[in-house]
C-alpha cells in the first residue's frame, strides 16, 4: 500500500519545498508564455494547430500536478497505451491494414471547488487528437448539472471505460461501442447539457443520467462528433436517458437500461435525415474472481426524404466473461453479434464496423498500475472476415 | 465497630470491582480489541457521519455537511489500520478499492482521497483544513495534536 495513488505526502516533500518553488516558478512562466501564444494563434490557426496549441497549453498548466499533487487542487490521471494489431486472412483489396500500431495518451483532469466541478479528458492517438470530455458542472446534493462535451450514456461500456485503455480488461471495445473516429455506428459523444446523480435506497442505489445536446454529423466514412475546437458540420438534437440499479451503492455491479434519440444529417447516404432510436439493456456483475458484462441494443432508424426503405431495425448483442486466475492474471472472452444489418442503408455506410466478433484474451498486471494484454479474435465487417492478434501495454499514472 | 466492618467491606468491594475492570481491560487488550474512529480538527463543525456516508466519501464521491464539502484524507501510516478501514468501511480489498476509486473519479469527476504515510503531515493537513477528516485507532487519538473524534466507525478484534 506504500504507493497508494502515488499521491502520498511525506516529510521529504516538505523539505524539498524550496527547490520545488523554483521549478514551479519556471513552469508558471512557461505556462504564461504558452497561454499568450495560444491566445494569439487561436484566432488565425486551423483546427489541427489549435489542437496542438491546446495540447501545449494543457501540458504547461497541468505539468505542475506531477511535480506535487499536494500543492495544486484536482486530480490528474495519465493513461498511456501502446497497441499493436496484426490482421490476417484479409480479403484482396481490403481497406483494412494488415498491421497497425497505435501509441496513445489519454489525459484526465478532475477538479471540485465547493459545488463547482470541472472535468477534462483529452486524447491523442493516431485516429483522434481531440478533447473527448470537457465538462463544467454544479453539484446540488447528489446530482450534478453539467454543460459541455461528454460521453453519451448509452449502455454500460461507454461511460465506465471512456478512453482509458488500462480501465478496460480487454484491448478492443465492442464493435457497437467503437468511437466515431474509428468508424463506430452510434453517437458516442454529445455536446450540451448532462444531468447525473444517485438516489440512495438503503445500501443500494439508482444511478440516473439525462442528457440533451447536439449529436454527430454523418461524413463520407464515419460519424463526426461535435468537436469543441472545430465545430463544423450539421448538428441536430440528441437526447439520452439512462437508469442503472446498483445493488451496492458505488460498486461495480449494475443492471439497467438506456434510451437514446438522435437526429443525424443523412445526405451522405442519400436521405435528408436519420431519426435514430437506440434502446439498450445492460448488466455487469463481478465477484472476487469472476466477472460478466452483457449488453443488448435495439437500433431503429427512420429515414426521411429519399430512402427506398423508410426505416430499419437492427439488433446488437455482446457478452464478456472474465476469470481472474491469479492476482495478476485474468482470462477473458467476448462474443458479439449484429442481426438484420445486412443491406441496411445506415449500417452499410460503416464498412469497418465490426458486426460479429469471437474473441479471447489474457491480461497480465504489471507493477505500478501497468498491464499487458494479448488478444486473439475472429471478426466480421461489411466486406471482410478476418483474424486479428492484438498486443497492448497500458498504464495509469500516478 | 459495625461501621468499621461495613467500611472495610465497601473498600473491599470497590477493590474487587477495580480488579475485575482491570482484568477485563487486559483481556480486551489481549484479544486485540480496537476501536476505529473518524477524526477531525477540534475546530471543525463536522457532524457525525454514517458508515455509508464515510464509505461514499472515501470512494471519491463528494459529501456535503453544514454547507461544506468534506475532504477525506487516507491514513496509511499503519498497514493494519488501513486494512481494517478498507474491510470494515469500504468492504473491499486494497486492490479493489484502488480500482474502484479510480473508476468512480474517472467516470464522475472529482478527485481521489489524498494518502498520508506520515502522521505529522496528516496532523498538519487536518489542522489546516477543518473540513477534512481521517480515520485512526481511538487509542492513538491523543498522539495527534488538536483533533477530536467524530464518530466510531468500527470496534472489535483486529486479529
Amino acid at each position: 500500500m506504500a504507493c497508494l495513488h502515488g499521491r502520498a505526502v511525506g516529510k521529504e516533500q516538505l523539505k524539498g519545498n524550496t527547490a520545488l518553488m523554483a521549478v514551479r516558478h519556471s513552469i508558471r512562466s512557461r505556462t504564461r508564455t504558452l497561454f499568450r501564444k495560444a491566445f494569439l494563434s487561436a484566432f488565425d490557426g486551423n483546427a489541427c494547430s489549435r489542437r496542438v496549441i491546446l495540447a501545449g497549453v494543457l501540458s504547461g498548466v497541468l505539468a505542475p500536478q506531477i511535480v506535487s499533487a499536494d500543492a495544486f487542487p484536482g486530480d490528474l490521471l495519465l493513461f498511456p497505451e501502446l497497441t499493436s494489431l496484426h490482421r490476417f486472412d484479409l480479403q484482396d483489396g481490403s481497406s483494412l491494414k494488415n498491421y497497425w500500431i497505435n501509441p496513445g495518451l489519454n489525459l484526465f483532469y478532475g477538479l471540485d471547488q465547493g459545488r463547482f466541478r470541472f472535468l477534462l479528458e483529452w486524447l491523442v492517438d493516431r485516429s483522434a487528437q481531440e478533447v473527448q470530455r470537457l465538462q463544467l458542472g454544479w453539484r446540488w446534493q447528489d446530482t450534478t448539472f453539467w454543460v459541455g462535451r461528454f460521453h453519451n450514456p448509452i449502455g454500460y461500456w461507454n461511460i465506465h471505460f471512456h478512453h482509458g485503455a488500462y480501465m478496460m480488461t480487454s484491448i478492443t471495445r465492442p464493435g457497437v461501442m467503437t468511437y466515431e473516429t474509428s468508424g463506430g455506428p452510434l453517437p458516442m459523444h454529445v455536446t450540451g447539457l448532462y444531468v447525473e446523480g444517485v438516489r440512495e435506497l438503503g445500501d443500494s442505489s439508482l444511478y440516473y443520467v439525462l442528457n440533451a445536446g447536439v449529436g454527430p454529423d454523418l461524413e463520407k466514412k464515419r460519424l463526426d462528433a461535435f468537436d469543441v475546437l472545430d465545430p463544423e458540420g450539421t448538428r441536430l438534437p440528441a437526447v439520452t436517458l439512462r437508469l442503472g440499479y446498483q445493488p451496492v451503492s458505488f460498486g461495480s455491479d449494475e443492471i439497467g437500461f438506456s434510451f437514446s434519440y438522435t437526429e443525424i444529417s443523412g445526405r451522405q447516404i442519400g436521405v435528408d435525415r436519420i431519426n435514430q432510436i437506440v434502446a439498450g439493456v445492460f448488466a455487469n456483475w463481478r465477484s472476487e474472481n469472476l466477472g460478466f458484462l452483457g449488453e443488448a441494443f435495439y437500433i431503429h432508424n427512420d429515414f426521411t426524404g429519399g430512402a427506398s426503405e423508410p426505416e430499419s431495425d437492427v439488433l446488437n448483442l455482446y457478452g464478456q466473461a472474465e476469470w481472474r486466475v491469479a492476482d495478476d492474471l485474468t482470462l477473458y472472452s467476448r462474443i458479439e453479434g449484429t442481426f438484420n444489418d445486412n443491406g441496411d442503408l445506415y449500417f452499410d455506410h460503416f464498412r469497418n464496423f465490426v458486426r460479429d466478433r469471437y474473441m479471447g484474451g489474457v491480461r497480465y498486471e504489471l507493477p505500478y498500475k501497468m498491464a499487458l494484454k494479448l488478444e486473439l479474435s475472429r471478426e466480421h465487417t461489411r466486406d471482410d472476415a478476418f483474424g486479428q492478434v492484438g498486443l497492448q501495454w497500458s498504464a495509469v499514472f500516478p | 465497630m459495625e461501621r468499621g466492618v461495613s467500611l472495610a467491606m465497601s473498600k473491599l468491594s470497590f477493590l474487587i470491582l477495580l480488579l475485575s475492570l482491570a482484568s477485563s481491560a487486559l483481556a480486551i487488550e489481549a484479544d486485540g480489541l480496537r476501536e476505529l474512529v473518524l477524526a477531525a480538527s477540534s475546530q471543525s463543525n463536522i457532524p457525525k457521519l454514517s458508515l455509508q456516508e464515510t464509505r461514499k466519501l472515501y470512494l471519491g464521491v463528494p459529501v456535503e455537511k453544514n454547507g461544506k464539502t468534506i475532504k477525506p484524507l487516507l491514513n496509511v501510516s499503519e498497514s493494519l489500520l488501513f486494512e481494517v478501514f478498507l474491510q470494515k468501511v469500504t468492504f473491499m480489498s486494497s486492490d479493489a478499492y484502488e480500482k474502484q476509486v479510480l473508476a468512480i473519479v474517472f467516470r464522475l469527476g472529482g478527485q481521489r482521497p489524498q494518502a498520508f504515510h506520515d502522521r505529522q503531515t496528516l496532523n498538519a493537513a487536518l489542522l489546516e483544513h477543518p473540513d477534512s477528516v481521517t480515520f485512526m485507532w481511538a487509542k492513538d487519538l491523543d498522539q495527534y495534536r488538536g483533533l477530536k473524534p467524530i464518530n466510531t466507525l468500527w470496534a472489535g478484534s483486529a486479529d
